[in-house]
């Protein structure tokens, strides 16, 4: 087979005779040309949509060795280069420090990307931090298509760890053993925060409980591993920290531990932005969590130019002089292949101020910039970025719904609490997509509420920070005692929340 | 003095406040309920649907409408049942077992109201004995299966067949939810499927044969 990918390169590949009937997505994934499987080759999406002989059609549903010729365009090749945060700030906090000599391995292990950090811990130094994409990634872009697909194997998954500890991990370490000029085997413990379902991922367990309501994880508290377990080389103990609940993780329990809310007078607010926007409020009386399913629109799916931030994606945006100017997320060459998230939120916000959009997500048909185009065999008012790319009134709908799913989870809780928006006294913004959220935007769409910018904190990858809190700290015990105090809230059994999500679609402020 | 045809814009426009105000003026004023139903807000929720299929609008314009339309339905529906004005066809609605996702499903009960049958909603996480239950009490014309995660497709496989087997074959069943296909919908048995709110009115219409 002759296959043509965005690089202009030109791939030859024998289809051996045992792989004629795969579906063409899995064998172009054993060729290292992977396609964006977001729904996990289940026919869904369009994120695997490839060329043969001047027709669009889904990979994962087509023989592979159906064709002559096949081109891949940019929108569809999973680039593993993603803008993943390894960055993080430890807010105040007053843990007993433990320092011993070792090395220590802090993961953030998160849906779409992982981050790590290797700290020495006689000193408390941090010696390297970098991150990854999730290789779990080709079974779906988020986590219910990676439960489905170890339900669909009886309820564990060997595959779905193997693309983590094999696969993600283990060249994530390498990297930072690399960059420390350290060996792997000098490694002596690790302490991983991620949400439940990658923890039970990473941990093996069976995923069955996540199916279905009533949800009934094979565990919630912290729990010890031995590395050699899970698949690694060298041995050491790895730590999991607790989780309040099935589909509130130890990412945001370690990331409070990080953030300094524990200290800090409630109320006051932890979001953390990931492919999963998950939400703590502390209260006068303990602490609210809830997850919040924005749906893939942040990460970049449902939406015509939608990309993942990462090399050649636009990572922000503005509008000067009628005209866009786009910053590009990695080195500023080569080709720009799509939008990210924070830079849509970006696109609105400006398109709104501007007049161009109002705050129904309708475009204004009289202003020049606005143009009617074909989308996908219809006609639908957009508005052109830069090159092909371009933002459609079916683009601003999904992500006014995805905005709205998070103002509604945080108004939710502030109802729950009895408390107004404008009383809150900090607001902790953390996770991948928060940090290169443009928060003043945020708030100008109603996605967050209206705080004074003093009172707002981007704190990072804040899952990250708080795995190695506890690394080097006695702070574990306090995550413990967190999920002890926390209730969570499932969003679809409270009665407002219906509400507040209809509430919050209009492009307004939140106040 | 406000008229039949103002109430019919604001549904449209989805300002909530204002069908608040409306509909008891107009009622005061001694318009009948069923004639605010089939003059404001069935052909308000048809003008809404239609909209939609055009794409002039999406789902957050017709969610804020359908919430408009809800909020003048909860006045209108007990003076409709005092008057004795039953709708020719009821539905039963619900989202299946294991599932508490309701936003979409909720959207289409109301599209169905807009579309004047009478929607009995079972909530969510319904088992198919529940189903069964319901469709012995209310003897409906359809019954909407919603599900929203690739996990809770196969209650809804188990819901189609536990209907069918308890012997309620000429119950129309439509499915719909995000994971879900045409192509599903043939190989679970179902009679209908929707991808959308605003068509689930046409798909109930067709397997209604009306």
């Amino acid at each position: 087979m002759e296959i043509f990918t965005p690089d202009g390169r030109r791939h030859q590949r024998e289809v051996p005779p045992a792989a004629v009937r795969l579906p063409l997505s899995s064998w172009l994934e054993g060729e290292h040309l992977p396609l964006n499987t977001r729904c996990g080759e289940r026919g869904l999406c369009r994120g695997c949509l490839v060329r043969v002989d001047g027709r669009m059609l889904r990979a994962c549903q087509a023989e592979a060795g159906a064709f002559e010729t096949v081109s891949i365009p940019d929108a569809s090749f999973r680039d593993n280069r993603l803008n993943g945060v390894s960055s993080f700030e430890i807010g105040t906090h007053r843990y007993a420090l433990r320092t011993r000599p070792g090395i220590g391995l802090a993961l953030d292990i998160g849906t779409t990307t992982v981050a790590g950090a290797l700290w020495n811990l006689a000193d408390g130094t941090c010696l390297a931090h970098a991150s990854a994409a999730n290789e779990q990634r080709r079974f779906g872009d988020n986590v219910l298509s990676r439960i489905d697909h170890a339900v669909g194997l009886g309820g564990a998954s060997p595959a779905l760890q193997s693309a983590l500890v094999k696969d993600t991990l283990e060249p994530l370490i390498h990297t930072l053993c690399a960059a420390a000029s350290i060996d792997p085997a000098r490694i002596t413990e690790a302490v991983a925060a991620g949400n439940t379902v990658m923890l039970h991922g990473f941990a093996g367990a069976r995923l069955s409980g996540f199916a279905a309501y009533p949800f009934r994880p094979e565990f919630l508290g912290r729990r010890t591993l031995r590395s050699r377990d899970l698949g690694f080389t060298p041995d050491f103990p790895v730590f999991l920290g607790a989780s309040p609940g099935p589909f509130v993780g130890a990412d945001i329990t370690l990331g409070a531990l990080a953030s300094g809310i524990l200290e800090e007078d409630a109320p006051a607010l932890l979001v953390d932005f990931g492919t999963n926007g998950e939400i703590l409020l502390k209260t006068g009386d303990g602490y609210l969590a809830t997850a919040t399913a924005a749906g893939p629109a942040f990460e970049g799916g449902r939406l015509n130019c939608g990309a993942i931030a990462g090399k050649g994606v636009i990572s922000s945006m503005a509008l000067r002089g009628g005209e866009w100017k786009v910053t590009l997320a990695g080195e500023l060459s080569g080709r720009i292949t799509g939008i990210s998230g924070a830079a849509y939120v970006d696109f609105i916000a400006e398109a709104l101020r501007a007049g161009i959009l109002n705050r129904m997500g309708r475009f204004d048909t009289d202003h020049p910039a606005v143009e009617r185009a074909e989308v996908d065999g219809e006609m639908q008012r957009c508005v052109k970025v830069c090159g092909p790319l371009f933002v459609s009134e079916a683009d601003v709908a999904e992500l006014i719904q995805a905005k709205a799913a998070i103002a509604a989870g945080v108004m939710t809780l502030l109802e729950l609490a009895e408390t107004r928006p404008g009383e809150l006294r900090t607001v902790y913004i953390a996770g991948g997509f928060g940090y290169h959220l443009n928060c003043a935007h945020a708030m100008a769409v109603g996605m967050l509420p209206d705080v004074p910018a003093e009172r707002l904190h981007v704190i990072g990858n804040a899952s990250l920070g708080g795995a190695s809190l506890v690394l080097q700290s006695d702070a574990g015990s306090a995550a413990d005692t967190l999920c002890g105090n926390c209730r969570v809230v499932e969003l679809n059994q409270i009665d407002c929340f219906e509400d507040h999500f209809i509430d919050c679609m209009p492009l307004e402020r939140i106040s | 003095m406000s008229t039949i045809e103002d109430l019919k814009t604001a549904v449209i426009n989805g300002r909530r406040k204002d069908v608040k105000t409306l509909v008891p003026e107009l009622l005061e004023s001694g318009i009948e309920p069923s004639a605010l139903l089939s003059q404001a807000l069935i052909p308000a929720m048809g003008v809404v649907g239609e909209r939609f299929k055009n794409n002039e609008i999406f789902v957050p314009e017709m969610l804020v409408s359908a919430r408009a339309m809800k909020e003048a339905m909860n006045v209108l529906e007990p003076k409709l049942l005092e008057a004795g004005i039953r709708p020719e066809h009821t539905a039963l609605i619900g989202t299946v077992e294991g599932d508490l996702h309701d936003i979409g499903k909720n959207l289409v009960a109301t599209m169905w109201k807009g579309a004047g049958f009478d929607v009995i909603d079972l909530g969510v996480n319904v088992p198919a004995a529940r189903f069964i239950e319901a469709i012995e009490e209310h003897k409906p014309h359809i019954v909407g299966l919603s599900a929203l995660l690739t996990t809770t497709m196969p209650a809804m496989r188990d819901t189609v067949a536990a209907i069918r087997e308890a012997g309620h074959t000429s119950v129309k069943l439509l499915v719909g939810g995000a994971p879900i296909t045409q192509s599903y919908a043939n190989e679970i048995g179902a009679d209908g499927y929707s991808r959308d709110a605003a068509s689930a009115v046409d798909a109930a219409k067709e397997a209604l044969g009306v």
